[in-house]
């Protein structure tokens, strides 16, 4: 009776640990990344969009307190290509990333998104 | 018998024991992650309102930027925090980049001579703000709280009594000179005889109209009980005539000559804003010898911000 009770409260202890171990680790992970998303923070500085080429260039700006890594643009909903941009933006700098429009750019005002890897976004109209 | 009874209920006992036991041990394991995890989360609300503080504070920041012109600039502080400015651009192109604070109250300035600046200047902070000033908003802000004075003049009109048939036909028909802004909303404006005027190249002495039309947008300042009025002197040879929003303030006479003096009633409530302009023709003959002027002053009024 004594080594069954044993047998199997050791084997509950057991995956009670890894359980919560495993919740743990998850826990950890999704905190700091919510952490880092809070504290994550760009804004764009400056827009060229060439009307001929269909290349657009952003000039984004790093405020936060973390290294920005930017993922993708949208210009009017729609994924610019040939995504360019450098590696990471140290907070207080700026970098420029690049990306081309499958299609033409008319002379209105565009609303461009861009997106950083940690899924914040900045968002504005800019003139061509 | 009874042995064995005792041998069972100690198994019993200890088993009790051990699954007690095991029972602490997953509930104090489960209490230290909850622990742990209520650590997190509190990591996650200390890191949240820190950045609610730095949201508050980038949101009251702010600065003046003042364009002295197309290539340089000055960014005044006008709050009690220090700002850092870390770019200037104009023309989409970076003009500066670094890092330059501006104390409470204080302000910096830049120079872009030689530059592609182009009076339009955007300034990023180190808050991640940005703030634009434009010299042509700087140069309509000035204008805005003055007479605004388009010049003309003629020759054609010339030897007749009344130069000009009506202030309208000034504009009509007759040669646009220039511009000049008057930053006094009462004025004294003289042409003596055998001088010229505006300038030498119109040879502008004798047997010539020159008039102008000044236009200025006030505000009355005085309630019902006190007049707002546009009070004028002219000489008898020339000739005036007065629009408060945009009508005629006598649609009988075309210019006012004589007499002299009058004064013009500024209708409205308090503070409502009213824009008023002022036809002037100064027509000298050649045999004319007097000397032409206009003084105007405005009572219980002022310049529209």
């Amino acid at each position: 009776m004594i080594l069954i009770v044993t047998t199997i409260g050791f084997g509950v202890v057991s995956l009670s640990m890894n359980y919560f171990s495993g919740v743990s680790s998850a826990r950890d992970v999704a905190n700091k990344i919510n952490i880092d998303a809070i504290r994550e923070n760009f804004i764009v500085v400056n827009v060229l969009i060439n009307t001929s080429s269909s290349n657009v260039s952003i000039w984004v700006y790093n405020y936060g307190e973390i290294n920005l890594r930017m993922t993708a643009i949208y210009l009017n909903g729609t994924q610019l290509g040939n995504f360019e941009a450098p590696p990471y933006i140290v907070p207080a700098g700026y970098g420029i990333i690049n990306g081309t429009y499958p299609g033409a750019i008319g002379n209105a005002p565009q609303l461009i998104r861009v997106v950083s890897t940690l899924g914040n976004y900045y968002e504005n109209y800019y003139m061509p | 018998m009874r042995a064995a009874n005792r041998r069972g209920s100690r198994s019993k006992g200890v088993s009790t024991l051990v699954g007690m036991t095991l029972f602490v041990l997953i509930f104090a394991l489960a209490v230290s992650y909850a622990f742990v995890w209520s650590q997190n989360f509190a990591g996650y609300v200390d890191t949240l309102r820190k950045e609610l503080n730095n949201e508050v504070i980038r949101s009251s920041e702010s600065i003046v930027v003042t364009p002295y012109n197309s290539t340089s600039l000055v960014i005044s502080n006008p709050t009690s925090e220090v700002v850092v400015v870390t770019q200037v651009w104009s023309n989409k192109t970076m003009l500066w980049l670094g890092e330059r604070g501006i104390s409470p109250f204080g302000n910096t300035y830049f120079n872009f001579n030689g530059s592609k600046a182009d009076g339009q200047f955007k300034v990023v902070t180190s808050r991640g703000n940005i703030f634009s000033g434009s010299a042509v908003d700087q140069f309509q802000k000035s204008i805005t709280r003055a007479w605004q004075v388009e010049w003309y003049y003629n020759y054609t009109f010339a030897g007749a009594a009344n130069p000009i048939p009506n202030y309208q036909e000034m504009v009509n028909r007759s040669i646009h000179i220039g511009t000049s802004y008057w930053y006094d909303l009462g004025f004294v404006w003289e042409w003596e005889f055998g001088s010229p005027v505006i300038g030498n190249q119109y040879n502008l002495t004798n047997d010539v109209m020159i008039g102008f039309i000044a236009n200025a947008t006030v505000i009355k300042i005085s309630d019902n009980n006190s007049l707002a009025t546009v009070n004028y002197w002219i000489d008898r040879e020339s000739y005036v005539q007065f629009e408060v929003d945009g009508k005629p303030v006598n649609s009988t006479v075309d210019w006012f000559q004589w007499p002299n003096y009058a004064s013009i009633v500024i209708p409205g409530e308090q503070f409502s804003e009213h824009t008023i302009t002022v036809y002037f023709n100064g027509y000298r003959s050649v045999f004319g010898n007097a000397n032409h002027y206009l003084r105007l002053n405005v009572v219980n009024a002022s310049f529209a911000p």
